[in-house]
């Protein structure tokens, strides 16, 4: 237990730091939330909410306004997590060598992970309070909260695979809008096709469009959301327990075998 | 290429037969060696002769592609480019590795700390520290909890002079203890310090017992 405090207050204090993203998510939620309806006509835009199957009507600054939040969270999570787990891939190799238990290791980035949608949403929501009154003010916060998880496990399985940091942020970026793009009204207001439903941001978008415009609220996609989050943390957390997969501890033993025989053993 | 003791007491740690290569380049073929409890070790070659990659071979860090290491204890590594967290203070690095080390207290490392001279450096975040210190933050990781065998890779690149001596001092304390150290080192310099030294060459790799004392 002592050292999932000690792990997670400190995730927590390293996420707290990254002051750019702390920063772009300070000004840039409530620079687009107030500039919204002086970018976008005051006129109804008509949109299938594909969860639903049913049709709406709303003003197109507020669908922009749910489009561009959607887009500066998922991007600023993506960075957020693609970052830290870049930056603590090779010290948490030697911190687990060293003998530090896995398990409250990993349950403490899981928990700065959800920590930070959590709050993410939560600033996001307030700000959209402050200028709109979105029918179901709960469920946008969990859209957003799901935007925020999808795109943060997307940033960790990232810093798996991509060598530095601008690689990361060109594909996070490249990713997002064309995955952000075909779920907007704005864009696609009568979408088609078995694809769109099956991209990260579909959940997280009905979501948020059926919390702010829909009179019901479809529990569906928030299913779909968590599915993708699961399936992205999971690879996330399969490399992890691989890559963090040494001898520890004392005492004689024998290991780096031949490659015949890949696992450590002990001797006596 | 053969390194071989020349006696066969208490032995720390031993290696036999490792090879490595990365794609088509061989970096090491063949490589024996045994280094006796109480011993302080370098090793000794030119760029790219496999130094880095011996020790991250011996540390675990690194799979050969044929050949075993046997540890007897403990055994910890310092890497030679600082393995550290930017974003936590040095502090916090200590908190995270008592934890791992399941040591009672941080005295030890505290004491290290001053030895090193950067106790006025442990509220201050990683990332703003200068090389040197970094570098010493890098080797009370390696050290603090007293290992039996620990692999050093060039663990003083930054230190001025007066912590260059003061890493040696150290290092002489723990062989008084009789902890075993194996060090990549730079012969011309520290040779009277060591017990032996260990030849990475193209080669051959040579062991000369006795090296300094």
């Amino acid at each position: 237990m002592r050292a999932y405090r000690i792990a997670a207050r400190y995730h927590l204090a390293e996420l707290a730091k990254n002051t750019l993203a702390a920063l772009l998510l300070a000004v840039l939620i409530p620079v687009w939330i107030l500039a919204a309806p002086q970018i976008f006509a005051a006129a109804s835009l008509a949109f299938r909410l594909r969860a639903t199957g049913r049709t709406l009507t709303a003003s197109t600054d507020h669908v922009g306004m749910i489009h561009g939040c959607l887009g500066v969270v998922m991007l600023l999570m993506a960075f957020l997590t693609f970052s830290a787990a870049r930056q603590a891939g090779p010290f948490d190799r030697r911190l687990t060598a060293a003998g530090y238990p896995r398990t409250p290791l990993l349950l403490a980035k899981a928990t700065s992970l959800l920590s930070a949608a959590a709050l993410v949403a939560l600033y996001t929501t307030v700000w959209t309070l402050a200028v709109w009154s979105p029918r179901h003010p709960g469920f946008l916060w969990l859209g957003l909260f799901t935007a925020c998880l999808v795109y943060g496990s997307l940033g960790l399985v990232l810093a798996l695979f991509l060598p530095g940091e601008l690689e990361g942020m060109v594909v996070i970026f490249v990713t997002s809008n064309l995955d952000l793009l075909p779920q907007s009204p704005l864009v696609n207001p009568d979408p088609h096709g078995f694809l769109g439903p099956l991209l990260p941001m579909y959940g997280s978008t009905q979501t948020c469009l059926a919390a702010g415009l829909a009179p019901t609220t479809p529990l569906r996609p928030v299913a779909a959301s968590l599915t993708w989050t699961a399936a992205l943390t999971l690879v996330a957390l399969l490399a992890f327990w691989i890559r963090t997969r040494e001898r520890q501890g004392a005492g004689a033993w024998t290991h780096a075998l031949s490659a015949r025989a890949p696992r450590p053993r002990r001797t006596r | 290429m053969t390194v071989s003791p020349s006696t066969a007491t208490g032995t720390a740690l031993s290696a036999r037969d490792i090879h490595k290569a990365f794609g088509r380049r061989v970096v090491l073929a063949g490589v024996d060696l045994t280094v006796r409890s109480g011993q302080t070790v370098g090793v000794v070659g030119e760029n790219g002769a496999g130094k880095t990659t011996l020790l991250r071979i011996l540390s675990g860090d690194l799979r050969p592609d044929q050949g075993t290491v046997t540890v007897d204890g403990t055994l910890s590594h310092c890497p030679q480019h600082p393995v550290l967290n930017n974003a936590l203070t040095p502090f916090q690095h200590l908190r995270l590795f008592q934890e791992a080390f399941r040591l009672p207290h941080l005295d030890r490392a505290h004491e290290l700390i001053d030895r090193l001279a950067f106790a006025d450096h442990l509220h201050v975040p990683v990332k703003v520290l200068s090389g040197g210190t970094r570098q010493k933050l890098n080797l009370v990781l390696a050290l603090m909890h007293d290992p039996d065998v620990v692999l050093l890779d060039e663990p003083y690149q930054g230190f001025d002079w007066q912590t260059y001596l003061a890493f040696w001092d150290l290092a002489a304390a723990r062989r008084a203890a009789g902890g075993t150290t194996v060090v990549i080192s730079h012969l011309a310099h520290d040779i009277d310090r060591l017990d032996a030294v260990i030849q990475l060459g193209h080669e051959a790799t040579v062991m000369t017992e006795g090296a300094g004392r």
